[in-house]
């Protein structure tokens, strides 16, 4: 014990600004201050939750609880959601995660109508393989000039 | 690492990301990581009727691998720097 506490001793000033300021620029330091907050997730499969964060690390593996599944249209001005309850979220399905002022939040949805959450969700797998559709047509026609089109059957988002 | 360091040197100025599902999200950049994540403040979105509640975000974190393009402004950059930095790195790579 005592010469852990020389050890630490050690570590000179200039050492742990070089530690801190290492420390400023990780996944860690950028999201910690949400914890425990509410916050929203997009996901590559373009689904968005909200749900309070409760933890995380150096991936963005995302542990949220009470959490719900949100799915907007908001051509027709409809909505639809469902409690899905904790979620542990995989880093590599994360495309961004926003703190949620809580008082703002439910204004855009003031306007739109709730419709069922499994209507919604047909109405979202038509969507998304028409998209995927589309995103193939555009694959091949630009492949045809030698171009890349950047497209994943599992990037929805 | 190159690239990490360049863009610690732009932190608080404001930058647009642009994302690879084309959505651009403007703000200020608030921090990075080594996989280039980043960090906004104040975020704009150009698409808002895609996702109505980024009204109700103040800062967002954007997972690095899902940017296509950070857009900046010119004076942000002195490339002549840049690219001596990328010339010096990939020599002492070589070594």
């Amino acid at each position: 014990m005592m010469s852990q506490k020389k050890d630490s001793k050690k570590i000179t000033e200039g050492e742990a600004d070089l530690y801190l300021d290492q420390y400023n620029f990780t996944t860690t330091a950028a999201i910690v201050g949400s914890v425990d907050r509410k916050v929203f997730v997009l996901l590559r499969d373009g689904r968005i939750l909200f749900g309070v964060l409760r933890t995380f690390d150096q991936y963005a593996n995302l542990i949220l609880q009470y959490c719900v599944e949100r799915i907007y249209f908001t051509e027709e001005n409809k909505y639809a959601e469902e409690l899905r309850g904790v979620f542990m979220v995989r880093g590599e399905n994360v495309v961004m995660l926003g703190e949620v002022d809580i008082d703002k939040e439910d204004k855009p949805l003031e306007m739109m109508e709730k419709i069922p959450f499994k209507e919604a969700l047909k109405i979202q797998k038509e969507q998304n393989q028409q998209k995927c559709k589309l995103e193939t047509q555009k694959s091949k026609d630009m492949a045809a000039y030698g171009l890349v089109h950047d497209f994943h059957k599992s990037d929805m988002y | 690492m190159l690239f990490f360091s360049f863009f610690k040197t732009l932190v608080d100025q404001e930058v647009t990301v642009e994302l690879k599902n084309d959505i651009e999200l403007k703000g200020t950049l608030k921090s990075v990581d080594q996989f280039l994540n980043l960090k906004l403040d104040n975020i704009s979105c150009n698409d808002k009727t895609k996702y109505p509640h980024l009204t109700s975000v103040r800062n967002i974190f954007i997972r690095g691998s899902n940017v296509r393009y950070v857009y900046l402004q010119k004076n942000m950059v002195d490339t002549n720097l840049l690219q001596d930095a990328a010339r010096r790195e990939a020599m002492s790579d070589k070594r």
